[in-house]
């Protein structure tokens, strides 16, 4: 731990150091880093991950350098792309490589590069303490997962597959799997292109992203936003200032050991390479979703008091029901702003103040989006900045995919609702995301906002659609509040209508990185 | 009689490194075994929460601080009567630890008021924090009680459609209560904050203050007077301004120094352990015991700022700490933190420097622990800039307690006070606005 004396010691006059020099750069390095960090292509409708099992490192090695070689693992950079990967100036598929930390330890990474990545990705997403936070109980339990749990092989790495067309990605796989030697597909994981971006409870999803700064103007992110203040590249890609105008831990290795000088030299010790430039975590989660229990349980319970509304449609108040739990309606639009029934097919929007529901009346304290992202809302009674300066250290990239078909094809609550049998079909979501601090964001997230019992000064509750119910103490948190004049209106005993399936963390690392890596020891 | 909460914490050295053991042994024993006959602070109502811990020797430049048994109670009302409940439920327990300990009389083993003797010279003086102020533990259950029981009759009542005017639903459930009486006939009682409550948390405070402002206002006007009294007042008040001034500079030097080294991180193995001690549900307890920077100046100081500190806690409302305490032992040479917070300990601490509102005070309180990064001008810079080198201290310094007690576990302090108004609201005379809002509150 001694390099780590330094690096934390001069940290902050090194950084500056580094900010008069040509290394600091403001905008984002998107020759170096991998696509997904800037785009969730979104354009290629068609995405297919394998998980794999490395079996023979050296063949592992050989066919990671011939797609290096190739320029064949998709960088940022539209114009860096790959012509074969190109149709009309077009992204026609993309490939992606993730590894686990076992997987760099198979590959021949030495231990003392492997202990500068972050504890919770040395650890993994399995370690029995991570399952508390994550609230990974019970059917969600690693002992239970399908993979990447305590009981089932070793990810060691993920192949992200994406393509514009189903046929183009199933040429893409079929070639994959016949030249990639050395490795054991451990699972393989479809998607399915939902209509309107819907996940499966029939919920626009991936509405609101976090406005990452340090890419062009132009990109479709900063335009699509138009946010005058990004949050900082350095909370998403690793090598650049986050929102403390530091830098997070990166994996380094002393200069000595890249002597192909691949690597930029670390912004805190210039000891050190920095391994982890234009690299960042991912997370990755499958999620099963439990569509025709969340209706049926939606349907049951939604009768509302009042006698008025009584008249009202089942499937009106189901809905409504619905929407206070996710916070939005299923056609996107938050209760923030349309609280309406008859607002309910509004378009999505993105920027919500929740002190304008102060009473949470409209939207309940513990619905999912309020949860999952509180914005202004944390510390009441000291305005919303102390909160909007917290949630800016707290962001996730969402790269998620849809898996497994739909219950109803429209998808629409309407149609679901009409169903009388589940089907048996499993369905869900890849939940993926890029954070480069694990523990800050993305657990931080899981632990203090989703499945805390008393966010927002509520009682025995978690995020009605993702939190989980069975807590550390074996007891169960599953109410909803909706607060309400006169009374509020109380929802107990809510079943779980998800189950993590299975999970891992991943590096995700720059394209000259993962040239270091694949190189290394030769 | 108030109702004021404080913080109990005893300080006593072990006489041997060996003891170290021995003394965590029984204190983890107590702690698996909450209904045990020798320390059980369950029967204390006056005692909010207990921890009991055994601090390791830790290194002063050359001198080792010795390996130390601290014993926290956060306790509601007098500290006699808290005292006297703890000898009397727990001496047995109380003794089985402290005889380990320098300067345990033998007589303490068999005579209650020797121990009680022991105890308070062992006292030492804390700057405590409270966030949920004027309730006991008894009162902190009992209030959660009548909160589920009107939750459970209004969701009864929903399915079958509940009258909606105010006044009616609220009459209701009044009735309801009032139909249990053998459960909550307290209840319809509302609990006063007594004249007594308000000066012993703000008293202090306000006689520090009244003096400070004759002082300032005294040293104003002796610039312009020259008669009397307002003579030597000028000439204290130069005095005091040379050594704020000397004081200043003294600190100023000691922060640059750069022969003070920052903390590296902990060693995963470690850290594991710290994280995996943090599993409970709601309310967790973090205890942080560490050397401070060299220098007679920082100790002083940090003295100083507890004082002050110390004064101004009952103004204060930190909505994730329920209870917070920080002590100097050791001659001021060591700092002890110890809290009683939602969420885990990392997320805890993250949560102050997240926010610009409370860097300044991190700075502020735990600057001067060794390790830290560098502070400017005691304020400045420091965990604001180095966010890693001030969680490193933090972990570096964290000792998992053998023994943790709290009557609070699963509810914030939010839930609780939320709890009492309800409590206070139940048969108070409200008009429509106010039934409206009590209304919310369930």
């Amino acid at each position: 731990m001694a390099c780590l004396q330094n690096w934390d010691g001069k940290r902050l006059k090194n950084g500056y150091a580094f900010y008069k020099t040509k290394y600091f750069m403001k905008t984002i390095d998107t020759t170096d880093t991998q696509g997904l960090i800037v785009r969730g292509y979104k354009e290629l409708k068609a995405a297919y991950f394998m998980l794999l099992h490395i079996t023979d490192k050296k063949e592992v090695k050989s066919y990671l350098n011939s797609l290096l070689d190739k320029n064949e693992i998709t960088p940022g950079n539209r114009q860096q792309i790959n012509q074969s990967q190109k149709e009309g100036g077009e992204i026609r598929h993309a490939i992606q490589i993730a590894f686990t930390s076992k997987g760099f330890k198979v590959l021949g990474l030495a231990d003392n590069i492997l202990s500068t990545f972050s504890r919770e990705f040395i650890e993994g997403m399995d370690e029995t303490f991570r399952s508390q936070i994550l609230g990974d109980l019970g059917n969600s339990g690693p002992e239970n997962w399908q993979w990447g749990g305590c009981n089932t092989d070793d990810v060691h790495l993920m192949m992200l597959l994406y393509a514009k067309t189903p046929s183009l990605l199933a040429d893409l796989v079929i070639k994959h799997k016949n030249e990639f030697h050395g490795v054991k597909i451990i699972k393989e994981l479809d998607t399915f292109d939902t209509p309107e971006s819907k996940e499966h409870f029939g919920f626009h999803d991936g509405i609101s992203q976090p406005p990452m700064g340090g890419l062009p103007v132009s990109s479709s992110v900063s335009k699509k936003y138009d946010i005058k203040d990004p949050i900082k590249p350095g909370e998403f890609v690793l090598g650049y200032l986050n929102e403390y105008n530091q830098y997070c831990k990166s994996p380094h290795v002393n200069s000595t050991d890249d002597a192909d000088n691949l690597l930029p030299v670390s912004p805190e010790n210039n000891h050190f390479k920095d391994l982890g430039k234009n690299g960042t975590y991912l997370i990755y989660r499958q999620i099963k979703q439990d569509v025709f229990n969340f209706w049926k349980y939606l349907k049951e319970n939604s009768k509302e008091p009042v006698k008025e509304d009584f008249k009202k449609p089942q499937i009106e108040a189901a809905i409504r029901l619905g929407a206070k739990m996710v916070g939005r309606w299923p056609a996107g639009a938050t209760l923030v702003k349309y609280p309406e029934y008859k607002d309910r097919d509004k378009k999505a929007d993105i920027m919500i103040e929740y002190s304008k529901d102060r009473l949470g009346e409209k939207c309940p304290f513990g619905a999912h989006i309020r949860r999952a992202n509180p914005r202004d809302q944390l510390f009441s009674g000291r305005g919303g900045d102390d909160s909007k300066q917290m949630i800016r250290k707290h962001q996730l990239l969402r790269r998620g995919r849809v898996f497994g078909k739909p219950l109803v094809a429209s998808m629409h609550p309407e149609d679901i609702l009409l169903v009388k049998e589940d089907d048996g079909v499993e369905r869900g979501l890849h939940f993926i995301c890029l954070s480069a601090d694990i523990s800050r964001q993305f657990e931080f997230v899981q632990n203090v906002w989703i499945n805390n019992p008393v966010f927002g000064d509520l009682y025995n509750e978690v995020d009605p659609v993702i939190g989980t119910r069975l807590n550390s103490e074996n007891s169960y948190n599953n109410d909803l509040t909706c607060p309400a004049n006169p009374t509020q209106r109380k929802y107990k005993n809510i079943p779980q209508f998800t189950q993590v399936l299975g999970g891992s963390y991943f590096f995700l690392p720059g394209i000259k990185a993962l040239k270091f890596i694949v190189n290394f020891g030769h | 009689m108030h109702t004021v909460h404080s913080g109990f914490s005893v300080v006593a050295p072990l006489k041997t490194c060996k003891d170290e053991k021995i003394v965590k042994e029984i204190l983890t024993g107590l702690n698996n075994d909450p209904g045990n006959n020798f320390l059980p602070f369950s029967k204390s109502p006056s005692t909010l929460s207990a921890s009991g811990i055994v601090i390791p020797v830790q290194p002063y430049g050359e001198e080792n601080l010795p390996a130390t048994l601290l014993l926290f109670t956060s306790y509601c009302g007098s500290f006699q009567n808290h005292l006297d409940e703890l000898i009397k439920i727990g001496a047995p327990g109380l003794r089985q630890l402290f005889q380990y300990c320098i300067d345990f009389p033998p007589d303490a083993l068999t005579c209650d008021q020797t121990l009680k003797k022991y105890l308070i010279s062992h006292r030492s003086p804390d700057t405590y924090y409270s966030g949920i102020q004027h309730i006991s533990s008894t009162d902190i259950k009992r209030e959660e009680e009548l909160r589920k029981e009107i939750s459970e009759f209004l969701c009864q009542n929903q399915q079958n459609g509940i009258n909606n005017k105010h006044g009616e639903i609220r009459k209701q459930i009044q009735k309801h209560i009032i139909e249990k009486k053998d459960e909550f006939l307290w209840a319809q009682e509302q609990v006063k904050i007594t004249f007594m409550d308000y000066w012993v948390l703000f008293g202090p405070a306000i006689l520090y203050s009244f003096l400070l402002l004759i002082l300032l206002s005294g040293l104003l006007i002796s610039i312009k007077t020259n008669k009397g009294i307002f003579l030597y007042l000028r000439f204290i008040g130069i005095i005091l301004l040379a050594l704020i001034a000397f004081f200043a500079i003294k600190f100023r030097l000691n922060e640059l120094d750069k022969n003070q080294k920052i903390a590296d991180q902990p060693n995963y193995d470690r850290l594991r352990t710290l994280a995996a001690s943090q599993n409970h549900l709601v309310i967790n307890e973090m205890t942080a015991a560490g050397p401070l920077k060299k220098g007679w100046i920082r100790r002083a100081l940090l003295r100083s700022v507890l004082k002050i500190v110390s004064l101004v806690t009952g103004l204060v409302n930190i909505t994730t700490v329920v209870s917070a305490r920080w002590l100097s032992i050791d001659r001021g040479k060591r700092l002890v933190f110890i809290s009683n917070y939602a969420n885990m300990s990392e997320s805890y601490v993250r949560d102050f420097i997240d926010r610009r509102s409370s860097q300044k005070m991190i700075n502020l309180l735990f600057g001067h622990c060794e390790g830290y990064p560098p502070t400017k001008w005691l304020l400045g810079e420091g965990a604001i800039n180095n966010l890693q080198g001030f969680m490193n201290v933090v972990q570096t310094d964290q000792h998992v307690a053998q023994l943790w007690y709290c009557t609070y576990n699963h509810l914030s302090a939010d839930n609780i006070k939320n709890n009492r108004k309800i409590r206070n609201g139940l048969f108070a005379k409200l008009g429509r606005k106010e039934i409206e809002k009590w209304l919310r509150l369930l």
